[in-house]
């Protein structure tokens, strides 16, 4: 008898194999993954965890949503927990490892179909594996002038994953979870529901119209385990018929008026995208790994970060937005919001160049990773109220605690709108054990220190899920674990994803 | 509604006999059956230009053609990634892909055009 290394929560060597006997007949045996070689790649990750603690006992890798179906249904009749993934690249948040040791992947990478592409409407419908790069190329293709709104992994990364994350892009679509009609999700007991309008057989708005008839479910399948979502619509932006990208920048000690100027221009639209702010620390990134400025032990100096930034025209805090339209429309809207900027002392350079603002595929983003080099890296991702005063005490506090445990403070607000999504790379060595310690120890003190101060943080990764649920409140978590029980009475789906279990 | 039958109703035929202006299009654009990336085998130039010529050509990661690297190192460090390189999974690049792939890598001459710093410390 084959003889598993790790196993789920609870079950025996005898009824896991079983198990995987039951996924091999449903999937054939080259789409069951259980030996620990072919495993590896779903051990990856850049926390400081310790991978055994999220070590996969088994992949299962459905081309259709009847194998999903089939897939949960074994794992009703053994117990069997499973953790989907669209395409794994959840970076810094836990990539393809599951929350829990023993857990089944349910790796959804080979659903990869483009289901539909309405030009007229601008929508699309697509399952989870697929991927931003083939639906961009598939628009290319075809010309049909729609772009998409990526995350910084876009290449490797699908819509599916993102948006269920709740996870933001850069352009007016940014959003994502915003900008999402219609799911298939297939329930715990193997039915399939679908959202909005798409319960009625033929239904044609199933890709336009959100809300259906009724409690409006989306939500839920978001960031949770009630269901396993096999299908999204998504809205696409029809490409505009042209672009600016502009780059506003100020000193630390502007840094309130910053967001007070920015805000009022975000919400009127006059900023039209989910642009992105960068502090000095994160914009270097861009142009320097850590060791080549600074050799010494602890946070990197401020005036040496700022010497160098400045050597590459970067200021303290470098604003980055888009406006989109006519040539006469960008002129317009360029008047206005870089008058705004002058006026409350910053300076302002047009026409700079972001590619994820203007539909360009990229991983530039992918150079924050080399700073520290060592492959560890976790994203801290408080909502911060889009005031200044607000701003300021969270970019103080984080600050200290990030040089505190001797980590470069970064910042990388998404300008979401009322809301700035202030998420922050935490950067370390991972291959240094003292140093993972310090980052996981720096990471919670940070949950703690914000909660304490009402920051709510809107999403974090495996390991610190529970702890992140608990800020919350108990009435949340109660009513989350009703529902988990109402839908999912095994307790068979990701287990553990956002504090939710039993 | 069953899946089968969610799975089908979805599809639907699309009119495109010559390319007329795509905001113009009467109708839904469909994939009925398309070629899956993750299961037609692609050949090395298309998985380079899926995936790793975002890091191994701009600086981000290391160039790797023209070194005469061995397959095998490039496999594993595909496969498994090592320090910040992601790993990528047999679902996303299969074995019979990677292998291709690493003997076009090492065997790739070296153009000095192409030539980038290492970025990646």
């Amino acid at each position: 008898m084959t003889s598993y290394s790790v196993l789920p929560a609870g079950l025996t060597q005898e009824t896991f194999g079983q198990a995987i006997d039951a996924f091999r007949h449903l999937l054939g045996d080259s789409q069951v993954i259980s030996d620990q070689q072919r495993l590896a790649p779903y051990r990856k990750i850049m926390l400081p965890h310790d991978e055994n603690d999220h070590a996969a006992s088994a992949v299962v890798l459905p081309n259709s949503v009847e194998q999903v179906q089939g897939i949960l249904k074994i794992c009703n009749r053994f117990k069997v927990p499973v953790w989907p993934i669209s395409t794994g690249r959840n970076f810094g948040y836990g990539s393809a490892a599951p929350g829990e040791r023993g857990q089944v992947v349910l790796d959804l990478k080979r659903m990869n179909r483009i289901l539909e592409v309405d030009a007229q409407l601008c929508t699309a419908l697509v399952e989870p594996g697929v991927t931003y790069k083939q639906l961009q190329d598939y628009l290319k293709e075809r010309d049909i002038p729609l772009w998409l709104s990526f995350p910084a992994p876009g290449p490797i990364a699908g819509p599916v994953g993102n948006t269920l994350e709740r996870g933001e892009g850069n352009t007016p679509y940014g959003d994502h979870f915003n900008n999402a009609c219609g799911m298939e999700v297939v329930l715990a007991n193997g039915e399939v529901l679908r959202t909005g309008t798409g319960g009625l057989v033929n239904s044609n708005s199933w890709q336009v119209f959100k809300y259906g008839f009724g409690p409006y479910l989306d939500g839920l399948f978001t960031q949770s385990n009630f269901g396993v979502v096999t299908k999204l619509g998504l809205w696409l932006m029809p490409a505009p018929a042209g672009h600016r990208t502009v780059l506003v920048q100020y000193d630390e000690e502007q840094l309130e008026t910053a967001i007070d100027t920015l805000a009022p221009l975000r919400i009127a639209g006059h900023i039209p995208n989910v642009g992105v702010m960068a502090n000095a620390t994160l914009a270097l990134t861009s142009a320097r790994s850590r060791h080549e400025i600074y050799q010494g032990s602890g946070a990197v100096p401020q005036d040496i970060i700022r010497a160098e930034a400045k050597k590459i025209g970067l200021a303290d805090w470098n604003i980055i937005f888009t406006l989109y339209g006519s040539e006469e429309r960008i002129a317009a809207d360029y008047k206005l919001v870089s008058q705004a900027f002058e006026r409350s002392g910053a300076r302002v350079i047009p026409d700079i160049h972001d590619p994820m603002q203007v539909n360009e595929l990229s991983l530039d983003a992918f150079r924050l990773y080399n700073w520290r080099g060592g492959g560890g890296s976790m994203w801290f991702s408080p909502i911060c109220p889009a005031r200044g005063r607000d701003f300021v005490e969270q970019t103080r506090l984080a600050r200290s605690i990030y040089e505190e445990f001797g980590f470069d403070y970064m910042s990388a607000p998404a300008l979401s709108g009322r809301a700035l999504h202030h998420v922050m790379p935490l950067e370390y060595n991972r291959t240094d054990t003292e140093e993972t310690r310090s980052a996981h120890l720096c990471f919670e003190k940070l949950m703690d220190e914000f909660a304490k101060r009402g920051h709510a943080v809107y999403r974090t990764g495996i390991g610190y899920m529970d702890k992140l649920a608990d800020s919350y409140g108990p009435v949340k978590q109660e009513v989350n674990r009703a529902i988990k029980r109402a839908l999912d009475p095994n307790g068979i789906i990701a287990p553990g994803k956002s504090g939710i279990r039993l | 509604m069953s899946a089968s039958s969610t799975a089908t109703a979805v599809i639907r035929v699309c009119r495109t006999a010559s390319r007329p202006r795509p905001l113009l299009l009467p109708c839904l654009l469909t994939l009925a059956v398309i070629a899956l990336p993750a299961q037609a085998q692609r050949s090395a130039e298309e998985v380079w230009s899926d995936t790793c010529t975002y890091c191994h050509t701009t600086g981000i990661g290391p160039e790797l053609r023209g070194r005469q690297l061995p397959p095998a190192m490039i496999q594993a460090f595909a496969r498994y990634g090592v320090r910040q390189m992601p790993a990528f999974s047999e679902s996303e690049i299969s074995d019979a892909e990677l292998a291709t792939l690493a003997n076009w890598i090492s065997q790739h001459p070296t153009q000095a055009n192409e030539e980038k710093p290492h970025a990646a410390p």
